[in-house]
């Protein structure tokens, strides 16, 4: 953007900024040449199963379910001695409130992403989506605090949440159980709990102590860990690691700190947990662990994989214990990363024969996703994919991943089509 | 202290054009620790709620953003209260038992 737009853009209404910057979620140089597509309701789209979605909690879930003795130390909005008005959660620095007016489609977004599983339905089907992995949203901040007690109770509400309003919606609309692996007991417990109900997936912290972290700090190459992980192998369900829930992601203030913290403070801590796994022997000791980052995007990943080795090979006389297999080669084997749009990810994929990993999402209804505009942000950044390639990554790696019914899906599609 | 206290909460929109929500729960000790519940809604309602032994105080919530986490007011004086109405309570000014910490108080 040049000076000149920057002062342009200052001068606009909400609304014409608003529609300013979603301009860009338009554009698409088409499809031709494809063999499926990603149009809604085209006879020929892909299987699409978006990877990372999210609920938006009632917001009084948790006062009203938590135990009491922790009501008082529940997210809530503050006043400091001059008025101004501070969201406070236990694990974060406090953040201003700011009066954000969204207009346009920004607005929008902001009003869907409820747990109304009909709404979320009919949300799908215009953006072509046939089944969704649901992330919380505000309960993003469960583990935000370095009491994982505190945080298993708040997990404990989400999750009984979630199964009553989406288990008789499970075959599409599947939220996974959230877990605060900083008690390993209590984790176990809900593991095991949440695995007799049926949810298909674990959404676990970047790391089990909530924190800017020191190698004094409890991690997951700690073989204390291992209770944990052979409950995890036992229940058979993959887990996955949701960017923003090891520290606090606003690590940094002022000049470009919303870029900065998006990348430094949320995207790249996700890293850390699958270096842990991949580099530990954790997945020599338990071969059944799969495992995937969340919205973290894959571009990264080729690098990661590429910088385990060199570390592996090259500091040989530093490393322990010595694996089985390269640290890339456990992720191939047992790893999986979501993205949204992501050019360089998409391009690097087949050179470093990760097509079998990546998992496409729209991350409805986040601003950063892709809704309702998925078929254009797919069409900008999958023409240099074959057939196939998009296959993969539009839907069929997350159904094997999180074990979705394929054919269910499809029948679903079927009779939504009959019956229009 | 009052035996009962009855409380009005009116019905006013929230940012989003939607009934405000409103939470009450009673306090308990000197730490502003929180106990049962009582009321948790959107939109009018009124209600007379026996006050418990234990009560030292009466904590009110609401959502005026559906987007946002809730605002509380603490009404402490339970000698005195008889009678609340929930938009009449300052939601803007710094509570007693705040969880900012020091540097932002």
């Amino acid at each position: 953007m040049t000076t000149l737009e920057s002062s342009r853009v200052d001068q606009m209404s909400p609304k014409e900024r608003s529609e300013h910057f979603n301009a860009h979620r338009y554009q698409t140089p088409g499809h031709e040449g494809w063999g499926q597509v990603a149009t809604p309701g085209a006879p020929n789209k892909y299987l699409m199963v978006s990877a990372d979605c999210h609920v938006t909690e009632p917001p009084n879930l948790w006062v009203e379910r938590i135990d009491e003795k922790y009501r008082s130390r529940l997210p809530r909005i503050e006043v400091d001695a001059d008025g101004v008005k501070w969201s406070v959660v236990e694990g974060y620095a406090p953040i201003k409130i700011r009066d954000l007016k969204m207009e346009g489609e920004d607005q929008e977004r902001a009003n869907v992403g409820k747990g109304n599983p009909e709404e979320r339905l009919k949300d799908h089907v215009r953006d072509g989506i046939d089944a969704e992995v649901i992330f919380p949203n505000r309960g993003l901040n469960m583990w935000a605090t370095p009491d994982p007690i505190f945080s298993q109770a708040m997990c404990r509400v989400y999750n009984d949440y979630a199964w009553e309003v989406f288990g008789p919606y499970y075959d599409r609309l599947s939220p996974l159980a959230c877990i605060a692996t900083g008690d390993i007991d209590s984790a176990i417990a809900e593991i095991e709990r949440c695995a007799r109900l049926g949810f298909r997936g674990l959404s676990v912290p970047c790391k089990p102590m909530w924190g800017p972290g020191t190698s004094e700090d409890a991690n997951y190459n700690n073989p204390d860990f291992d209770r944990l992980w052979a409950c995890i192998q036992d229940v058979n369900l993959p887990m996955t690691f949701h960017v923003s829930t090891g520290k606090d992601p606003r690590g940094a203030k002022g000049n470009g700190g919303a870029v900065i913290n998006y990348v430094i403070h949320s995207l790249a801590p996700t890293a850390e947990p699958l270096v842990h796994l991949c580099s530990s022997g954790i997945l020599d000791r338990f071969p059944g662990l799969r495992f995937a980052s969340i919205e973290a995007g894959i571009g990264w990943i080729p690098w990661m994989l590429r910088a385990m080795d060199e570390a592996y090979e090259h500091h040989h006389f530093w490393v322990f214990p010595k694996l089985n297999m390269l640290p890339s080669e456990y992720f191939r084997l047992h790893g999986a990363a979501s993205f949204q749009e992501d050019p360089p990810g998409v391009d690097l994929m087949e050179k470093y024969g990760l097509e079998g990993n990546f998992m496409w999402a729209n991350d409805y209804p986040h601003h950063e996703g892709s809704w309702p505009h998925s078929e254009q942000a797919i069409e900008r950044t999958m023409g240099g994919l074959s057939d196939s390639q998009r296959e993969k990554i539009l839907g069929a790696n997350a159904a094997r991943f999180f074990g979705f019914d394929v054919d269910k899906l499809l029948a679903y599609r079927s009779a939504a089509t009959a019956q229009a | 202290m009052a035996a009962s206290i009855r409380i009005d909460w009116p019905n006013v929109d929230n940012e989003q054009g939607r009934p405000m929500l409103w939470f009450g729960s009673w306090l308990t000790g000197s730490d502003g620790s929180e106990a049962e519940w009582f009321h948790s809604a959107r939109g009018a309602a009124a209600a007379t709620y026996p006050v418990p032994a234990h009560a030292t105080g009466i904590r009110v919530r609401r959502w005026p953003s559906d987007g946002l986490d809730a605002e509380y007011a603490d009404l402490l004086d339970l000698e005195r209260i008889t009678d609340i109405v929930a938009t009449d309570l300052d939601f803007d000014t710094r509570q007693q038992f705040s969880l900012l910490p020091v540097e932002h108080r």
